[in-house]
């Protein structure tokens, strides 16, 4: 499969999503329904620090954080729970053997959707919370290139942790949003998104170092502030190393589970719908 | 009449405890899957040094978010859901009272919410050494229960409601989770809303029961001086109530006439 092959296949299955996650209702309906939810989301945490009154740089620190930790719930979702939803409630999944795409392509293309599709609540929560805690941001002068390849390294993270979850849920019908809850939610709890993770306990606080988000949120506030490439390497350099080892990790572990899945006839159960 | 409603109401509401107490998993993952979103809101109150009380108002709101929660996907949502699932047409052949049926949905889902909010709360004051005024318990008890029937009654109405409407269900859930969370002032106290909008927010049962039980549990006051909170929440529960059990009798009918009770995949 070449380059060109595989760029036409994963447009084709951006635009599946699109179609699937939109056509339920018209385009400007539908942008309002994807950035009302990251917004309010954020608006409860921006009111923690009005609540507070803290100073403005803890709200940057939480503005960011929440605004871009909006695009790892809906990247991990958009790879994990394409599994989800094809088997359990459109039954198409087991229609995928039929194409010439690998599971894992299909499901990485599908969630691709969502890097894209985030970027518009990730903008629009981002503006209202700076407006709301009087944040100055039309002073930022963004390290832009950094901030552009922070969002495509995070790509990598986040969709391996997608196919992580995969991994279990290929094998189960019940418990497969708790899984997906529970890995998101654990990424605000370790993830450096609204408190700086040396407040965790120990050994809690050791977790953090290993997981990419720590770094890549550290890279997004420093971006936005402007901070020379050269800066940010201590973070980029982990981040990078990081989110290859744990896409390798996610990307042979879910080769292997699917293997067993299908040779045990898992592919196509189902429980309700 | 009204003996064959409760009839069914306990059956319904069996179901439901049973269904979802059986599996020790389900458990301890309802309870630990929003102890690790509300210790960040705990920890990100820390690291801004604010007041010890705002953990207690974040823990008090965060266990309450549940019921909110239930209330959308485990009200709302559950007729179009039977319908999906061809469940509809049999509860309504069945002869069983659809007020029934809704009034055992609300108590099923309330039971196995209060089980898991008191665990999420009682695992925050342990966890983050919160302390609320428990004399004021027996007060806070009943005004919770005030809550729960204001809250799960206007369930009902959504119950009854969102028969009409098709997949798009799941997106006005999902429209409706958060923004009734932030102007219920889940993890703050809703006085940080301009005079007008605590105003409209007031007549939202979750935000008046959670700020209620603060006043009693975190700032000490007493009944008395939150009366009115009392007295809004009995009113809008006897309210919803009464429109609940009207609209679902609406919307069976039309359901009937226009052939719709048994339609999937809209």
């Amino acid at each position: 499969m070449g380059i060109r092959d595989s760029l036409t296949k994963l447009r084709v299955l951006v635009w599946l999503s699109y179609q699937i996650e939109a056509n339920w209702t018209r385009l400007p309906s539908y942008l309002a329904y994807i950035s009302i939810r990251p917004t309010f989301t954020l608006l409860l945490m921006i009111f923690i620090v009005i609540a507070a009154r803290p100073n403005p740089q803890y709200g940057f620190f939480i503005l960011v954080g929440q605004a871009f930790y909006n695009l790892v719930g809906s990247g991990v979702m958009g790879v994990a729970y394409t599994l989800w939803d094809d088997r359990e409630h459109y039954r198409s999944l087991k229609y995928v053997y039929l194409t010439p795409n690998s599971l894992t392509f299909y499901l990485i293309g599908r969630g691709l959707y969502k890097f894209i599709e985030g970027l518009l609540p990730l903008s629009i929560a981002f503006f209202v919370g700076a407006l709301l805690i009087h944040y100055p941001i039309f002073s930022l002068m963004p390290n832009w290139p950094m901030l552009i390849a922070n969002y495509f390294v995070g790509m990598i993270w986040i969709i391996a942790f997608g196919l992580l979850i995969a991994s279990f849920l290929i094998f189960t019908t019940d418990y497969g949003w708790a899984a997906v809850e529970s890995i998101v939610s654990s990424l605000l709890l370790f993830g450096n998104v609204i408190f700086p993770t040396y407040l965790l306990p120990y050994p809690l606080d050791a977790i953090a170092n290993f997981l990419p988000i720590k770094y890549w949120m550290d890279i997004n506030r420093q971006a936005l502030l402007g901070m020379s490439t050269m800066n940010m390497m201590p973070n980029f350099i982990p981040l990078l190393e990081l989110s290859l080892i744990y896409f390798v990790v996610a990307f042979f572990l879910f080769k292997y589970c699917e293997r067993v899945a299908r040779s045990k006839g898992l592919i196509d159960i189902t429980t309700a719908h | 009449m009204i003996r064959e409603i409760f009839k069914t109401a306990y059956a319904r509401a069996y179901v439901r405890i049973k269904g979802v107490n059986s599996d020790v998993t389900h458990f301890i993952i309802d309870i630990g899957l929003p102890l690790i979103g509300l210790s960040a809101i705990l920890l990100a109150y820390k690291s801004l040094n604010a007041p010890s009380q705002f953990l207690a108002i974040a823990a008090i709101g965060g266990a309450m978010m549940a019921f909110w929660y239930n209330v959308l996907w485990g009200m709302a949502s559950q007729f179009y859901w039977e319908r999906e699932t061809g469940n509809l047409p049999l509860y309504i052949s069945s002869g069983a009272p659809m007020p029934g049926v809704l009034l055992g949905m609300a108590l099923g889902g309330a039971v196995n919410m209060t089980i898991r909010a008191v665990g999420v709360l009682l695992a925050t004051v342990y966890l983050f050494g919160i302390k609320l005024y428990t004399s004021e318990i027996v007060p806070a008890f009943f005004l919770f229960l005030l809550t729960l029937f204001a809250l799960y009654s206007l369930g009902m109405i959504f119950a009854s409601s969102f028969l009409r409407f098709g997949r798009s269900v799941s997106k006005i859930n999902e429209l409706l989770g958060e923004p009734m969370l932030f102007f219920s002032g889940v993890y703050f106290p809703v006085k940080v809303f301009p005079f007008a909008i605590q105003l409209i927010v007031s007549l939202i049962p979750l935000a008046l029961g959670i700020e209620g039980m603060r006043e009693l549990m975190v700032f000490g006051n007493s009944p008395l001086q939150i009366l009115w909170i009392y007295i809004v929440l009995l009113l809008l529960g006897i309210v919803f109530f009464y429109i609940a059990t009207k609209m679902i009798k609406y919307m069976e009918e039309r359901g009937k006439t226009t052939g719709t009770l048994t339609l999937k995949w809209e």
